[in-house]
């Protein structure tokens, strides 16, 4: 019991230290700092999202760029072709990738493991492939530039806090989320499908549901993108884009929720500084997936986690 | 209670009814034409040697696979097509051969999934299981009739066999169930652990129906009325468990090798 308050206490700490640093230190770095920091917050929630699958119920998706992107060109095609606010933008995005998820779920949804994945995956595709042909719609190869911010947070500054604001937001929801009656239900079908049909889950609905946030909050993250950028264009659903997003939650650790948010931290900060030297990012980046599915399967969380009970043991014995 | 009386006049109050129920696996034909009645509160063995489709002929039973011909019904309710969850619904439950428990959680937290599995409350996104008294007491009272509530923050991997087993009756008994589907449950015990784990189940509620696939005779014996004997997808035998082991079909297949 005492440890167990330990843990939460240590929690909260950590939690709270983060916060602080991410709201103190924009005001005493450089601007393209705080951009770097703005983009580790947007991919953080996309990181977040996918695990959610992931992780917590362990369904491997290799296409969250098609939610994120359908958020992301659904915010831009609203403000910049058709004139929408801030808010029209942001819900016209949600329901779009709400539509989106809901078709790709039905279909992927028929199958699990592996196959699972190749679904998600070749219905990526699909919407890549809207994005780069439709291009009375979505300006093909060149996507849509000049979206723009509300006058209110124009300035870098201020859009890192609107979207600290939100990442806050969702980090806070799937924290309760995930301890939740629902939550645990999901836990449940990662570790034993069938014995939860037995005991009288709609497996299925279950995973539905999942894969709905999921999406939703995909779309969302897109959203807080094309307004950082004032720009999307195909690069953004293509499938380097769901890989990042998965490598995020490895990388940090799935089933966790500080997991995802280091990972893509981390990821954000090594790309930026990683395309200084070289062009072959993608290289290093694939090297680096390789190194911690072979040395942290669990991920950064889950070694630090393992460290942790290896110190217990010999503070026991 | 007349109401039941009545229904079991027309037949009809057999808890669960197979009828000519067969599984074809593109050639191979693992079950074969099987019919079952077993009665309200009856306690039915299925024995036969390995490979006689007993699991495949349980699965249909519970859900998980589907016949390929054949009927079966729960409480005069047809159940041949009905997705494995719903019929937990209507009162069923199981436990598997081969130990199915959510491994990387606590005894405590695989039991509260089990106990909130029928409730509405399992799609709440903001309160916890625990925050739910009932749920709750339902399932501290589950395990500590099992003696299982010392070691409720245990992570079940870590457990032992023996007491994997156990969680895995008390999955399946947490939801109250009208009938249960045993599938081996002293599979890999010890004879201690195994004597435990029958003493357990003979002291369940007399009125809950069990069908039990057992591989143990001395277990089978102990805990049912009747035994169907199945062999190569058949019965060949079926009835008070007395008559089954007098049968010389029986002895030869089964009883025989030892």
């Amino acid at each position: 019991m005492r440890g167990e308050l330990l843990a939460t206490r240590g929690r909260v700490i950590a939690i709270a230290a983060v916060l602080v640093f991410a709201s103190v230190s924009p005001l005493f770095v450089d601007e393209f700092s705080v951009l770097v920091l703005n983009q580790c917050l947007i991919w953080g929630v996309l990181a977040l999202s996918l695990d959610l699958m992931l992780g917590y119920t362990g369904m491997a998706s290799l296409g969250h760029a098609a939610y994120f992107g359908t958020g992301a060109y659904a915010t831009a095609i609203m403000s910049a072709t058709y004139g929408a606010s801030f808010g029209e933008a942001f819900l016209v995005a949600l329901i779009a990738a709400a539509v989106v998820t809901a078709i790709c779920a039905l279909v992927a949804l028929r199958a699990s493991d592996v196959y699972f994945l190749m679904i998600t995956f070749a219905l990526a595709m699909l919407i890549w492939g809207l994005a780069y042909r439709w291009d009375s719609m979505t300006g093909g190869e060149n996507g849509i530039a000049g979206i723009d911010r509300p006058l209110i947070m124009e300035d870098t500054i201020t859009y890192y806090y609107f979207t600290l604001v939100v990442a806050a937001g969702v980090f806070l929801f799937f924290s309760v989320l995930v301890h939740s009656c629902f939550g645990k239900t999901m836990v449940g079908i990662r570790e034993s499908e069938s014995r939860m049909r037995a005991l009288g889950y709609n497996v299925w609905l279950h995973k539905f549901i999942i894969y709905m946030i999921s999406g939703i909050f995909s779309g969302l993250a897109g959203f807080l993108w094309v307004y950082y950028n004032s720009y999307v264009a195909p690069t953004d659903v293509e499938l380097v884009t769901s890989f990042n997003a998965l490598l995020m939650v490895s990388l940090g650790g799935p089933g966790t929720l500080a997991g995802p948010l280091l990972g893509s931290t981390i990821f954000v900060i090594l790309d930026n500084s990683v395309n200084m030297f070289t062009e072959r990012s993608l290289t290093v980046v694939g090297c680096i997936y390789i190194v911690v599915v072979l040395f942290a399967p669990e991920g950064i969380m889950g070694f630090i986690k393992q460290l942790r009970t290896k110190v217990g043991e010999t503070d026991n014995g | 209670m007349e109401q039941e009386a009545h229904q079991g006049s027309n037949g009809s109050a057999a808890c669960l009814k197979v009828e000519g129920l067969g599984k074809h696996f593109g050639g191979l034909v693992a079950v074969n034409n099987v019919d079952l009645v077993v009665e309200n509160g009856e306690r039915r063995g299925i024995i036969g040697p390995n490979g006689a489709g007993k699991t495949t002929f349980f699965n249909m039973i519970a859900g998980e696979l589907d016949p390929t011909h054949g009927k079966v019904h729960l409480y005069g309710e047809d159940i041949t097509r009905l997705p494995t969850h719903q019929r937990t619904h209507l009162g069923m439950a199981r436990t598997f051969q081969i130990t199915n428990l959510f491994p990387n959680l606590s005894v405590l937290d695989n039991v509260l999934l089990a106990a909130q599995a029928l409730e509405k409350s399992k799609f709440s996104m903001l309160r916890t299981i625990k925050s739910h008294r009932h749920i709750y007491q339902k399932a501290e009272e589950m395990m500590g009739k099992l003696n299982l509530w010392d070691m409720k923050n245990l992570i079940v991997k870590d457990l032992s066999h023996g007491y994997q087993r156990q969680i895995e009756i008390a999955l399946a008994l947490v939801e109250n169930p009208k009938v249960l589907l045993l599938d081996e449950p002293t599979a890999g015990l010890s004879p201690a652990e195994s004597a435990e784990v029958v003493s357990l189940l003979k002291e369940l509620d007399a009125e809950m129906t069990m069908l039990i696939i057992e591989h143990d005779m001395d277990v089978a014996f102990e805990l049912v009325d009747k035994l169907m004997v199945m062999h190569e997808g058949e019965v060949i035998a079926d009835g008070p468990k007395e008559e089954v082991r007098a049968n010389q079909t029986v002895q030869e297949i089964y009883l025989g090798h030892d």
